[in-house]
């Protein structure tokens, strides 16, 4: 019977069940016209058991409606929220000891005095009505989304059932797993209520009757202790379908100050969007309920954190899950992109490719008609330029020769002995060294132009042969030789390093006045523009 | 936390990490791809813009083959591109020695090393080397000098240039120079240039 729930409950994704006095039975979203009905005993609890082992782990919201529940209505100073929270907590925990199922909720305020705040304390003051069956579900590692009781559950059907307006409001039902509940709201918030144990299968009659008795009972009771304001009538209102409802309306009028309402159980859940899919037809409340439980899915107000966490981890699981489906998504999105935006490339590369061997076996084929050159045509013109740049840089020592040789034809006393060349790319100012001794260049005096980077360097040393000791003489075809060098177009620069006598007042002078041994010995510099190339003398 | 069914949360655990591996793979591997393609297709693209400057220009690759390739084979020849010929120097030398008739001409080569050109030049794809050579000679006559340098012109493969030079004459008294004995003695410094690739490979055939 169990096993034939899988496939029905394909599509559920919640359930609910309620727990009554006697029995406790389970219903499924959307279809509720089957509900599993478990007892108390031993064997129903393994029932229970079999039936969350072999169904999927849908959540499960719970509706207790058992004569364990206990309400207490205290007046609080109006403080903070936070310690408002933790002074109700304390007093719960007085009033209500050896119980986890405590709940606290502030339902109004004082008018008068300090304008106290008014809490509703309420309590399952037997935790083993609730307790095995959160056990076994957490056990069976269901979630469990919320626990909530029908007397304040049906507050939030006051619309459904009694609509606005009302002072005082008796809503009273008969459940077949519980029995007969009178819940009386004051100002729409919920005052107290009362289950009363009645037959589940008696006579329509018979049970209008008694019904009828405990209605009174508790009407007399509201008046009594002043509980229904005193200047509204108390409206009562009665679920319940088909024969008992019509034995109802036959009943005598109500007691005293109150008006009768009957509302059928069947327009009440036709008026339910999915009242054809609930298929409820039977003449007790607790489809009913069952109904708008898991059409509304009513708060949490009895489990605890414990309890309620596999719907935490259910909902973690489902939050992982949607994260790796996410990745798996981006990864995808990201991983197509990426393939998308590399294929166009490849697209691109080989075109590219295509294009560049068809240009390229163009070019082959126009090459094949020209010779094989080693390196790119290009760069045969460089090689030439390079290869003709050094040829034009190419110095030697003949143009300083030529340039000596001309003067020293001119001047046959003048032998020389040494001559010192470097090729320099060193500038030369025609200016240095002015004040020396030999500088007599002053016919280029002020003229001063550039020397090009091709100047080279000559140092000749000579001494004049025969010399007779006449140094004034000797000294005077040093400085006509210098001269004439000057007047060579090539010439940059002469400079005297050293003659025949030091004449300066600066410099130490010695000699024989006999002159028997003396030299006339000199030292010069010249500096010339070299035109390059193959430079010979 | 302390609630917390780990057991419970195994399967989804294991699910996102297999998703978050996946994820990163399934990322990497197109951005590898991507990445790949993409170094490819400019890879290509240059090729393709390089073919198509060389295709464009190949008229002109024409006339430049034309014009320079017979001169470049000459440098090829005659050693200024390439390999130098350090042999055909010294037997140039050798040949001097022997027809200038000079009683000694000593050598040394140094190994050959980059030149830095002290002029602005191009290079393009190519660098210059220097090989410095020192000559000692005993000469007759300052004459004999330039004739060495002739011949090193004409006969010797390479281009070079002379960096430094000294001369000295020697004195015989007031008899004057003899003839047919070394009057003067020269020292001179050349260069020797070669043109090889800068990429250090070979140029020729």
């Amino acid at each position: 019977m169990i096993s034939s729930l899988t496939s029905r409950f394909k599509f559920a994704n919640r359930r609910a069940l309620f727990i009554g006095a006697r029995d406790a039975a389970v219903y499924h979203w959307p279809d509720l016209t089957a509900p599993r009905l478990f007892d108390l005993s031993d064997e129903g609890r393994g029932a229970f058991r079999r039936y969350l082992a072999q169904t999927p782990k849908a959540p499960f919201y719970i509706l207790l409606d058992a004569p364990e529940e206990e309400y207490r209505h205290e007046v609080v100073p109006h403080v903070s929220r936070r310690r408002r929270a933790a002074l109700l907590r304390r007093k719960a925990e007085r009033l209500f000891k050896n119980t986890p199922y405590c709940h606290h909720r502030v339902t109004g305020r004082e008018t008068e005095g300090r304008r106290d705040d008014r809490a509703l304390l309420t309590a399952i003051v037997n935790p083993a009505a609730l307790k095995p069956w959160c056990a076994m579900l957490d056990e069976a590692k269901t979630p469990l989304a919320a626990v909530a009781s029908l007397p304040l559950f049906t507050q939030s059907l006051l619309k459904v059932i009694a609509g606005d307006g009302a002072a005082n409001q008796l809503i009273v039902s008969l459940q077949s797993l519980s029995g007969l509940r009178q819940t009386f709201f004051r100002n729409g918030a919920f005052h107290l209520s009362r289950l009363v144990q009645m037959p589940s299968h008696g006579a329509a009659p018979a049970t209008a009757a008694a019904l009828r008795e405990e209605v009174q009972k508790i009407c007399r009771y509201l008046v009594s202790a002043r509980l229904a304001a005193p200047e509204e009538p108390i409206d009562i209102y009665f679920l319940a379908t088909g024969q008992l409802l019509d034995e109802l309306r036959r009943e005598a009028p109500p007691p005293g100050n109150a008006r009768q309402h009957f509302r059928d159980l069947a327009q009440l859940r036709q008026s339910a969007p999915n009242a054809k899919a609930t298929g409820l037809e039977e003449s007790f409340s607790d489809g009913f309920f069952m109904q708008q439980a898991l059409k509304r899915r009513p708060a949490n107000i009895y489990a605890t954190p414990r309890e309620r966490r596999y719907l935490f981890m259910r909902r973690l699981r489902g939050g992982l899950l949607t994260a790796g489906a996410m990745l798996l998504l981006a990864g995808a999105v990201q991983g197509g992109l990426n393939l998308a935006k590399g294929l166009l490339y490849q697209h691109r590369s080989r075109t590219a490719a295509a294009q560049a061997d068809s240009y390229a076996a163009q070019y082959e084929e126009a090459r094949r008609r020209l010779p094989e050159t080693p390196v790119e045509p290009a760069e045969l013109k460089v090689a030439i330029e390079i290869a003709d740049a050094l040829a034009r840089r190419k110095t030697g020592p003949g143009g300083a020769v030529r340039l000596l040789s001309d003067s020293l034809e001119r001047f046959p006393a003048i032998q020389a002995t040494r001559l010192i060349w470097n090729a320099t790319a060193e500038s030369v100012d025609p200016q240095a060294g002015s004040g020396g001794a030999g500088n007599r260049d002053g016919a280029r005096r002020g003229a001063a132009p550039e020397l090009p980077s091709r100047c080279c360097q000559a140092r000749l040393e000579g001494r004049i042969e025969p010399f007779d000791g006449d140094f004034r003489a000797a000294m005077a075809v040093i400085n006509r030789f210098a001269d004439d060098l000057r007047s060579q177009s090539e010439t940059r620069r002469v400079r005297l390093l050293a003659l025949p006598l030091n004449l300066s007042p600066d410099a130490d002078l010695q000699g024989d006045t006999r002159g028997l041994n003396d030299e006339a010995r000199f030292t010069m510099e010249l500096a010339y523009a070299d035109p390059g190339g193959e430079a010979r003398p | 936390m302390k609630h917390i069914d780990w057991g419970y949360l195994r399967r989804a655990l294991l699910f996102l990490l297999a998703a978050a591996v996946f994820s990163g793979s399934l990322s990497a591997g197109g951005r590898y791809f991507e990445r790949r393609m993409e170094e490819a297709c400019r890879r290509d693209e240059t090729r393709l813009a390089a073919v198509s400057r060389r295709y464009l220009t190949r008229d002109e690759d024409e006339s430049l083959i034309k014009e320079y390739f017979p001169q470049f084979k000459a440098l090829l020849k005659t050693g200024v591109l390439g390999r130098e010929r350090r042999l055909n120097w010294i037997e140039t030398l050798q040949d001097a020695r022997n027809s200038l008739k000079l009683s000694a001409l000593g050598y040394e080569i140094a190994a050959q090393k980059p030149y830095a050109p002290d002029f602005p030049i191009a290079l393009g794809k190519y660098r210059i080397f220097a090989s410095e050579m020192n000559l000692d000679m005993q000469l007759r006559h300052e004459g004999n000098l330039f004739a060495l340098l002739t011949l090193l012109d004409e006969r010797a493969v390479g281009r070079y240039s002379v960096s430094r030079c000294e001369l000295n004459r020697k004195f015989r008294g007031k008899a004057g120079p003899a003839a047919g004995a070394s009057n003067v003695a020269a020292a001179c410094a050349l260069q020797w240039f070669s043109i090889k690739l800068a990429d250090g490979s070979e140029i020729g055939p």
